[in-house]
């Protein structure tokens, strides 16, 4: 693993000393989710002193109720919002960047990345105040509203690529044999378009499962995703149940990113 | 020759087309005004410099762009409006630009299911003639492969199957070899003037190398800067270019500066350098006096031992080695320098040393009168 | 020869129909975003209702508030509380955005320096944490930095120090946790800018007798600023408006605006001042953004763009 940040002597390339500087920003980043994790299968009650290896925490996780209730929901969020978001991004990124420019593009462009650039306590308040007012009280319809709204730049991105990378001699050959825009559409551009739409698809989820601040703002009584939950857990003081559903949830996270790399390299 | 020329349909016929990029006014303009006659059953080329406009103009007879004004005559049928999957016209791009998610046969398949020009054919026929045009250029071991797993020549042989699988009625190739290493140019160049000859479809072929046009071509129009400079045989552009710009692009010439000596019913004589004179076919009015650039290819001067009758002295200053050929820079007494090629198949005793002496001969007839 | 009338309305129509294609995205984000901003407006012009929400009569108390305090007597008194908030709010998200770009920059050249087939790797093990939970990711540190915690523990069991380090709960503890948040924001653009720097403008440097620092000063730097700027957008402007990292690193005296917001609609229930204060955040942000995108657009122009 150190041969990551090793070299053969020095070329020009090399500055001394990036190396083990990179070394240990690596080792920082890393560093709090491997002690999260060493410390998930602790056998002693304190989540920060090590008595054993033990799988107790991650037994007593899955016996928790209230904590199967709320990754159920973190769950049935994500699909749905990021199923709609993905959708919709699809089409906006095919507006944005293929076919005719038309007035208000830039503009347009701008409003779809917004929910990405206000801070997410800026949107989570917007979001509350618009359900105040209207009286929305759809439950979780509310937070799978808020959150299809925030998903969408993040799907849109991965397709845009996907889109500017894409060949367009490719649409230009399909109509000079004789296929119609929406021939071209079916056989030539969404095929080659998939990859960026599955990416665009996991990234929605996972942003949706892992978000936060929003999701606290907008919940009402009763509706609890897997995060709030956890700030619950945390609000009563350190346990090493927290770090057990936290492992776990780190997990889905990497697998799903993983995926997207794994996805991303084969198309490359 | 005007009644045989009648008799042949005029395949594709291009009448005052411009095109102008963004405002009609003041926009960059891609083509100035293009007139071109382009005949059935003819391998067509436009040559020319990069943005001389030849790419924009394929593309417009494609369907890709649209001129600003003119029109596009396709066997008589205007479609300079229609978009490109309803244009009887097929492309090979330059890049290839094969489906990379489908196999060689779906690529091959795809214009065809396509309904080309509103034409449903049936499963057996697509297959047949799948098959047909795979057996064309030779590729019917890889029907099932992708194009990734493909080479550059053999990605380049399925795009020419795939667009002459529907039966076009013109086929536009821009540029299909630029890609390719010398060699598979070559045998490619070979390839595509027996398939034109074999499938009678008229070619339209995009270039700017002109070695490729001129062994290619039946006839060539050679753009730049967005106009016609010349059209004509391959042996009528090279032998009698129009103007400066068509001697220089097409080989290496020698720019003589003369002035019309005597006038005569079919030929000028012109003093060339050092006074020599030289005689050359006059286009409109040649007035005796006139200053008027002529043209002449260094093969078609060539050095002789000094004091041969009728050889203007000259004293040799370089010699340059090209393989095939010996090229000597020559200068004359008046100062003037010129450029002779010879074959090396000539004796090494005949060779010139550098700062030797020697005479210099003109080929009758070898001098062009260019205008502009 | 007229001018063809089909290259025009082909053009119109392709136009229209790109149009309709941004307009569910459009539709949505106007109506769950835009107009909610709208209403936020109109919730910091609004009476604070004492069990959350708000009363829909005019009162300007919101904005008031943030300077002032209504004593007793019904006088306004100046207070600085807020004030200070804000303004450690920006200068703790401003020694952020430094303290990542000083970090981020040499990682960001290595990674750029690496040979292409590492480089997948190394990038996707930067990214990893970056899509990771960042509640969970901001509460890890606290197992570290608690005096109970890993790093305490080691400390002492080393025999290093022998009571507990305060760690936690400060202001550096933030500080730790943000940068942490934002040190993949700030190594991917600079990476992607330097990724596309060509190495051999390196040998030329290094060929024309410059050292290596130097070079990365003259050559490397440059190329690289419109990365660092990025970055350097990318991390401040969402931690002006940061909540989880000051909430659980910071406890409740050492808020940020984020966290300070949210108290508003969680145990203070002052709805129209926290909408005040959103509003302020939002301000603070459109205008960085707003710098930046005319300093852009004015770099493009100077480039030669259209």
């Amino acid at each position: 693993m150190l041969r990551l940040f090793k070299r053969n002597g020095l070329s020009v390339q090399d500055f001394p000393g990036f190396g083990g500087f990179s070394f240990l920003f690596y080792l920082y980043l890393y560093a709090p989710i491997v002690v999260l994790v060493v410390f998930s299968f602790n056998a002693n009650q304190s989540a920060t002193v090590w008595t054993g290896f033990s799988l107790d925490w991650y037994r007593a996780a899955f016996a928790n109720q209230a904590l199967r209730q709320a990754a159920g929901n973190s769950l049935l969020i994500a699909v749905c919002a990021s199923v709609v978001a993905t959708a919709i991004a699809t089409l906006a990124a095919l507006g944005t960047s293929r076919g005719a420019k038309f007035k208000g593009l830039q503009l347009s462009m701008g409003a779809i990345m917004l929910p990405l650039v206000l801070p997410e306590i800026v949107v989570g308040v917007a979001t509350l105040a618009l359900f105040s007012t209207i009286g929305l009280s759809l439950g979780y319809g509310n937070l799978i509203i808020a959150h299809t709204v925030f998903c969408i730049p993040f799907a849109y991105l991965p397709i845009r690529a996907r889109l500017n990378d894409m060949d367009l001699s490719l649409e230009q050959a399909s109509a000079d044999l004789y296929a119609g825009p929406w021939r071209t559409f079916r056989k030539v551009t969404l095929p080659l378009l998939m990859p960026g739409i599955i990416s665009g698809l996991m990234l929605a989820f996972i942003v949706s499962l892992d978000n936060f601040v929003i999701s606290m703002m907008v919940s009402q009584a009763g509706t609890t995703t897997l995060p709030i939950f956890i700030f619950g857990l945390l609000r009563m003081g350190v346990t090493p149940d927290v770090n057990a559903v936290s492992t776990l949830i780190l997990g889905v996270s990497v697998l799903f990113v993983s995926l997207s790399y794994l996805l991303s390299k084969k198309n490359a | 020759m005007n009644a045989l020329h009648s008799l042949q349909t005029l395949a594709v016929s291009i009448r005052s087309v411009r095109k102008v990029y963004g405002d009609p006014q003041s926009g960059p303009v891609a083509l100035k005004s293009i007139d071109l006659d382009i005949h059935d059953n003819e391998f067509f080329t436009l040559l020319g410099p990069s943005g001389c406009g030849k790419t924009t103009l394929l593309r417009m007879i494609a369907g890709f762009e649209f001129p600003t004004e003119g029109e596009i005559l396709l066997y008589g049928e205007n479609i300079a409006d229609r978009p490109p999957f309803e244009r009887p016209v097929n492309t090979v791009f330059q890049h290839y630009a094969l489906f990379p998610h489908m196999t060689i046969a779906e690529n091959l398949a795809f214009g065809l299911e396509s309904h080309p020009m509103g034409k449903v054919l049936k499963k057996h026929q697509i297959t047949d003639r799948v098959r047909e045009m795979l057996a064309l250029v030779q590729m019917e071991r890889f029907a099932a492969r992708k194009p990734a797993q493909l080479s550059g020549g053999q990605q380049q042989r399925v795009a020419l199957a795939r667009a002459l699988a529907p039966h076009p009625k013109v086929l536009l190739l821009d540029e299909p070899l630029s890609a390719l290493d010398l060699k598979l140019r070559q045998a490619m160049r070979e390839e595509l003037k027996t398939i034109q000859a074999k499938t009678g479809i008229t070619f339209i072929f995009v270039t700017h190398d002109q070695e490729e046009a001129l062994t290619m071509s039946d006839r060539i129009a050679v753009l730049s800067e967005g106009e016609v400079q010349q059209v004509g045989r391959p042996e009528d552009i090279y032998e009698r270019p129009r103007n400066r710009f068509v001697a220089d692009f097409i080989g290496e010439t020698n720019f003589i500066e003369s002035t019309v000596t005597r006038v005569e019913a079919d030929l000028a004589w012109f003093a060339g350098p050092a006074g020599h004179p030289l005689p050359a076919q006059p286009c409109s009015d040649v007035r005796v006096g006139a200053t008027v650039t002529l043209s002449v290819r260094p093969e078609r001067l060539h050095l002789v031992p000094v004091g041969t009758e009728g050889a203007l002295p000259c004293r040799v200053d370089a010699q340059i080695y090209l393989g095939t050929d010996l090229q000597y820079q020559v200068s004359l007494s008046d100062g003037s320098r010129l450029t002779v090629r010879t074959p090396n198949s000539v004796d090494h005793n005949l060779r010139f040393a550098v700062g030797s002496q020697a005479g210099l001969l003109f080929d009758r007839g070898s001098a062009s009168v260019l205008h502009d | 020869m007229h001018a063809l009338p089909i290259a025009h309305t082909l053009e119109r129509r392709r136009a229209f129909q790109s149009f309709l294609g941004v307009s569910p995205a459009l539709v949505a984000i106007s109506l769950f975003l835009i107009v909610p901003i709208l209403i936020v407006i109109g919730y910091s012009l609004m009476e604070a209702n004492p069990y959350g929400g708000v009363n829909k009569v005019f009162s300007s108390e919101a904005y008031t508030s943030l300077l002032f305090e209504r004593q007793l007597d019904d006088s306004l008194a100046f207070t600085d509380a807020y004030l200070m908030i804000a303004l450690r709010s920006i200068g703790i998200a401003g020694l952020t955005t430094l303290i990542t770009l000083l970090i981020g920059f040499p990682v960001a050249v290595w990674l750029a320096m690496q040979p292409a087939h590492r480089r997948g790797l190394l990038i996707f093990l930067i990214t990893v944490p970056f899509w990771a939970n960042l509640l969970i990711r901001t509460y890890a540190w606290i197992l570290l930095l608690r005096n109970t915690g890993v790093i305490n523990n080691s400390l002492m069991g080393l025999g290093i120090i022998d009571q507990p380090l305060q760690m936690l709960y400060t202001d550096g503890a933030v500080l730790l946790g943000l940068v942490y948040t934002y040190a993949p924001f700030v190594v991917l653009p600079i990476y992607a800018t330097l990724e596309k720097m060509d190495t051999r403008l390196l040998e030329a440097a290094q060929d024309l007798y410059a050292g290596r620092l130097r070079t990365l000063r003259k050559v490397v730097l440059p190329i690289a600023k419109p990365g660092i700027l990025a970055g350097a957008i990318l991390t401040f402007v969402p931690c002006l408006g940061a909540m989880i990292a000051p909430e659980l690193l910071g406890g409740g005296t050492r808020m940020m605006l984020g966290n300070l917001i949210f108290r508003q609609f969680s145990d203070a229930r002052n709805w129209p001042f926290g909408a005040a204060l959103s509003l302020v955040l939002m301000a603070a942000v459109m205008l960085v953004l707003t710098v930046y995108a005319l300093r852009a657009e004015r770099q493009r122009i100077a480039k030669g763009g259209a």
